[in-house]
């Protein structure tokens, strides 16, 4: 009989050595505005939840105006803001009613595991085509080594692309295809939204390597991505920059308008993360808009699946992203999925310059608390 | 070599990495500020993301602060919530990666260690399992009401997962 395993523990906690998040001032505010949220959503079916919200969003009052000695927290609005030298926009709403309940700084943010270097010398690719201006409909075309075989699962459908099989995925208005060209020494990946399931196969057939072979592992010679010889009219190659951070630093606004929410965030991860983010998402519905002058993607999605005995249909969202720079990328985030108070939202949205950013963020709440809060149930 | 990993149907006893709540919260401020990094440690380690652990948590706290006054057990309520909002997440990545390898960059934090790479192999539900026993210190019972299943089956799944773990461990 063997006696415990004091590594597993040992190994455990080093992987959360170095892993800090304390319990902020910052982090409380986010859960409040969750927590509004939800309760927003429970008030649908529950009737006498009403004056219940009606306390809460007092109490967030109060506790704005508490924590701000000024009672008027309006930001001077620059419509026409120059880009910064520090290429860090930041933003707000300049509509009636809406509050800023809390505002942020982060440096220096873990994202996540910048892919290293190939030791082999090759680089993979990421692709962008969307018409100029716009973000739909648009194609993204990754390109890497082989990362294992393809295997269908229950909803794909087999396809042939260039005479070698892949295997396809429609969801809604999205098209997704793979397939593993160069003699199976590669794989692509490709994304559609927004195009026909014929015009995407054909695009893709259309995608002509720039280099004709790639060996497994690649060489430093080998050339990964395509040029695209079949595009969909109107479409254009937006160049991809190659790099990916491995920290960002942030920018974080919340603002609250009775039960509804808006957060804005603001980061510095670049054009390349933008487009893979997005890529990545699944969403219920897609539309190309133009937010301040940038062409932008607006999708809803739930918001996650239930916990307890909330219904998952309760938790839809809206969601912008653009690039406002060529590192800015806007994310904003909205407690609904409203049309009528997603466009008033996007109409409202104002860049601000930096001083009336510090301004914000000075008037936020501090760092610790002290204070004690209690929710009504 | 001084372990029971995969070789017996009994699973070691814990040694916390995490220590207990210094008493009872009576408040929700109270429970946010004894539990907040704790359970971010933990969903961190389920999902192997930062940005997500945070979305985890925060969502988790919320859940509590909407039904605090209904709730007998704020710290199991809590872990249960943290427990399924991360195998939301596990899920839903699940789905985007096939369509989309490249998002792993983005949720693949714990890889750069070799305990972190077997710990993200394992199912979601055997990775909660070991987290929650030998990181977080739960019992089975405890683990048992977090993830919504039967004892029996947390001891199965502590066995398998520390099954699949073995080959690190034993390094």
């Amino acid at each position: 009989m063997n006696g415990p395993s004091p590594s597993v523990e040992e190994r455990l906690r080093r992987l959360v050595d170095d892993f800090t998040a304390p319990a902020t001032t910052t982090a409380l505010r986010a859960i409040e505005g969750r927590t509004q949220v939800l309760r927003r959503r429970r008030r649908v079916g529950v009737a006498t939840a009403a004056g219940v919200v009606g306390v809460v969003v007092a109490v967030i009052v109060a506790l704005a105006l508490r924590n701000d000695p000024s009672p008027e927290r309006t930001v001077e609005l620059d419509p026409v803001q120059p880009p910064e030298e520090t290429g860090m926009p930041a933003f707000t709403l300049d509509l009636d009613g809406w509050e800023v309940i809390s505002a942020t700084d982060e440096h220096d943010v873990p994202f996540g595991v910048a892919p290293p270097p190939p030791a082999d010398g090759s680089t993979e690719t990421g692709q962008v085509f969307h018409p100029p201006g716009e973000q739909l409909p648009s194609v993204y075309v990754a390109h890497s080594p082989i990362r294992g075989t393809i295997g269908q699962q229950i909803f794909d459908d087999p396809v042939t692309i260039g005479g070698v099989n892949g295997l396809s995925w429609t969801i809604g208005e999205e098209v997704a295809l793979t397939w593993n060209p160069h003699g199976g020494n590669t794989t692509v990946w490709l994304r559609a939204r927004g195009l026909p399931f014929d015009e995407v196969v054909e695009f893709a057939e259309g995608l002509q390597p720039r280099d004709a072979d790639i060996a497994v592992p690649p060489g430093p010679d080998d050339r990964f991505g395509f040029d695209a010889t079949a595009r969909p009219a109107g479409l254009a190659e937006d160049p991809v920059a190659a790099d990916r951070p491995a920290t960002i630093d942030q920018r974080i606004v919340t603002l609250s308008k009775g039960t509804d929410f808006v957060w804005i965030t603001v980061d510095n991860a670049g054009q390349r993360v933008f487009y893979e983010q997005l890529s990545g998402v699944i969403a219920d519905t897609w539309a190309s808009v133009t937010v301040l002058d940038r062409p932008a993607t607006l999708f809803t999605r739930e918001f996650g699946p239930s916990v307890g005995d909330l219904d998952p249909e309760d938790f839809s969202m809206a969601e912008l992203n653009w690039l406002h720079t060529t590192t800015a990328r806007v994310r904003v985030e909205i407690s609904t999925d409203d049309e009528a108070e997603i466009e008033e939202i996007m109409g409202g949205l104002r860049q601000i310059s930096r001083s009336s950013w510090e301004e914000l963020v000075a008037g936020a709440p501090p760092t610790t608390t002290s204070t004690s809060m209690t929710f009504p149930p | 070599m001084n372990t029971a990993v995969g070789s017996s149907a009994e699973v070691p006893s814990p040694a916390s990495g995490e220590p207990e709540a210094p008493e009872r919260a009576t408040t929700f401020e109270e429970l946010f500020q004894q539990r907040y990094e704790p359970m971010m440690r933990v969903a961190f380690l389920l999902v192997g993301s930062r940005a997500e652990a945070e979305d985890v948590v925060q969502d988790a706290f919320a859940r509590v602060n909407l039904r605090w006054s209904r709730i007998d057990n704020p710290p199991g309520y809590l872990h249960r919530c943290v427990v399924n909002r991360s195998h939301d997440v596990l899920r839903r990545r699940r789905v985007e990666q096939r369509l989309w390898w490249m998002h792993r960059h983005e949720t693949s934090e714990l890889d750069a260690d070799e305990m972190g790479d077997a710990l993200a192999a394992l199912p979601p539900a055997r990775r909660t399992a070991i987290v929650l026993r030998y990181y977080a210190g739960l019992s089975e019972q405890q683990i048992a009401e977090a993830m919504d299943v039967r004892p029996g089956t947390v001891k199965s799944l502590l066995h398998r997962g520390m099954a699949e773990l073995k080959r690190v461990i034993e390094r």
